[in-house]
């Protein structure tokens, strides 16, 4: 890193170090400032998570290649906010560097304590030589014909089932999935109770993964109980009451 | 992968979170059994990318996952500050003595320690009766109110009910008959629990929920477990209708200083909320859990 580029670094506005206030009210825990500290900072971490990153353990390189999976960068993500929201954590933050370069520490941190505690599995990492240890390339970033050839029938899909949503739907999706806005936000917008637009994204959600199944995309999903194992299992109680 | 490990259980845990959602501990529960389960968690991926496909972010973190975990870590941090009240008092019972460490606890441990609202959108209802106070009069053209339905959730027939139970999930239903929108908090108050018992809005949220305009017993949707928070004995549950939304803070201070005055339970007092420049229309019944319904009244 250049010295330009430190000088850029530094300048650039963060929440949290340029807002005293707000960092007042997050040293003491409140609520209200925690959500806007996790909201402000969550994708960026979820992205780093997602990338990966080199690190320095007992005299050897080794890269983490980043959570594949949704579910483990969701869990990381949470378990590293629950870390740096902890008093302890929220004390230690000096208000002077970006929080996001204290986020991101602790996030380094633990992946590091996932590794030297061995947990096979929870981390992919490997280890760096001597050519590619100047710069961490994320390995297997590339996507397979066959996962492109998914993707865009995937697409077709949900283009397919959009035609087929009801009006009222259709602009509550656009505000809520496309626009990426909160329930909240989109019970505003709409001039709908908080109750109604609730009942809107779970009539979609239903709606979308049952047309997938009838597209085949999943194998024996079901919303329901399924009627036929009841009706075994009370087959089976019946029969045993009786034999 | 462990052997408690299920995974029917858990798909059955994966399709909630993805239908609508689970609290946060029980997501964060989910997320280290995936780690145990190779097969759960592809269950798991597939539901994701078809969240991020529907929302037009193939490849990317969708904005749902950014409020899943954000869900997960609120939900926790309320979990930790009322588990943290409970070691306290565990720490003060042996030094105050019995009698103190009883009023302590009366006064502070039942204070919502689990979340008693279920979602009700997919359970089989076989039987629903409303619990209405006997002997109770409205204006049907400019009326504003609540009634409280018993649910049946079993699959075991239908149960007519003509009394509270503890075992029972009540639902309400609420008229708000003015034209424009407007915002609704109802909760409940019984003796022995220090704080309101929040059904609109949740724990942890800070205002009214917002209603809309012109409606005769619309749903509210969920299911409030009594077994879970409340007590059996009275139970006043009491709603608060507003053009504009009314704070918790606000509602939680005049619900203190109503219980000092030792008629906190009487239908007929109202709120003494401090609230200037909004005008609220309070409405209240008064149930006796594990007995019949008794008074009601409309201020």
């Amino acid at each position: 890193m250049n010295r330009y580029t430190a000088v850029k670094r530094m300048n650039q506005m963060d929440l949290l170090r340029d807002n005293r206030s707000l960092l007042d009210a997050f040293r003491r825990g409140d609520e209200v400032a925690l959500r806007q500290v996790y909201f402000e900072y969550a994708e960026a971490l979820f992205a780093f998570l997602k990338k990966g990153f080199s690190f320095h353990s007992r005299g050897r390189n080794f890269a983490f290649n980043g959570y594949q999976a949704s579910w483990q960068i969701e869990d990381a993500v949470q378990d590293i906010f629950m870390r740096a929201f902890k008093d302890e954590a929220r004390q230690a933050y000096d208000g002077l560097r970006p929080y996001k370069t204290y986020l991101f520490t602790i996030a380094r941190n633990r992946v590091m304590d996932l590794f030297r505690k061995e947990k096979p599995g929870r981390i992919d990492v490997r280890e760096l030589n001597e050519v590619d240890d100047s710069e961490f390339v994320k390995d297997g970033e590339a996507k397979t014909p066959e996962q492109l050839s998914g993707d865009r029938e995937l697409e077709e899909q949900v283009k397919q089932f959009l035609e087929g949503l009801a009006p009222d739907l259709n602009t509550f999706f656009q505000i809520r999935f496309v626009e990426g806005r909160s329930l909240e936000d989109a019970a505003i917008a709409l001039k709908l109770t908080d109750y109604r637009v609730k009942r809107h994204e779970q009539q979609i959600r239903k709606q979308f993964f049952q047309f997938m199944q009838s597209c085949g995309y999943f194998g024996g999903y079901s919303f329901r109980d399924r009627g036929v194992e009841k009706l075994i299992v009370a087959t089976l109680l019946t029969y045993g009451r009786f034999c | 992968m462990s052997l408690s490990h299920s995974h029917r259980r858990t798909e059955k845990q994966i399709r909630r979170l993805f239908a609508r959602g689970l609290e946060g501990r029980s997501m964060v529960r989910l997320w280290k059994s995936l780690h145990e389960c190779p097969s759960c968690a592809k269950i798991y991926e597939r539901y994701s990318v078809l969240e991020s496909a529907l929302a037009g972010r193939g490849g990317t973190v969708s904005h749902f996952s950014v409020e899943r975990a954000g869900q997960a870590i609120f939900g926790q941090l309320n979990e930790g500050a009322q588990q943290r009240r409970v070691r306290v008092i565990k720490w003060l019972a042996p030094v105050a003595g019995a009698v103190a460490a009883t009023l302590v606890l009366l006064l502070l441990l039942p204070a919502h320690p689990a979340s008693h609202r279920v979602d009700l959108s997919e359970v089989r209802i076989t039987g629903m009766q409303q619990l209405a106070a006997r002997g109770e009069s409205r204006k049907s053209a400019s009326y504003v109110g609540f009634r409280v339905f018993t649910v049946n959730t079993g699959d075991d027939g239908i149960g007519e009910k003509s009394r509270l139970d503890i075992g029972d999930t009540i639902t309400f239903t609420y008229t708000y008959a003015k034209k424009e929108k407007g915002y609704m908090m109802l909760f409940g108050l019984q003796e022995n629990v220090a704080k309101p018992l929040w059904y609109y809005p949740d724990y942890g949220k800070k205002r009214s929920i917002s209603v809309a305009g012109d409606r005769v017993d619309e749903p509210l949707g969920d299911g409030i477990r009594l077994a879970v928070n409340h007590q059996e004995g009275p139970l006043r549950i009491l709603s608060l209708f507003s053009k504009t939304p009314i704070q918790v803070n606000d509602v939680e201070r005049a619900v203190l200083e109503l219980r000092q005055t030792g008629q906190m339970l009487d239908v007929n007092k109202p709120l003494p909320l401090k609230i200037s420049n909004i005008e609220v229309t309070e409405y209240s019944l008064l149930f006796n859990i594990n007995g019949t319904t008794s008074v009601g009244a409309t201020k």
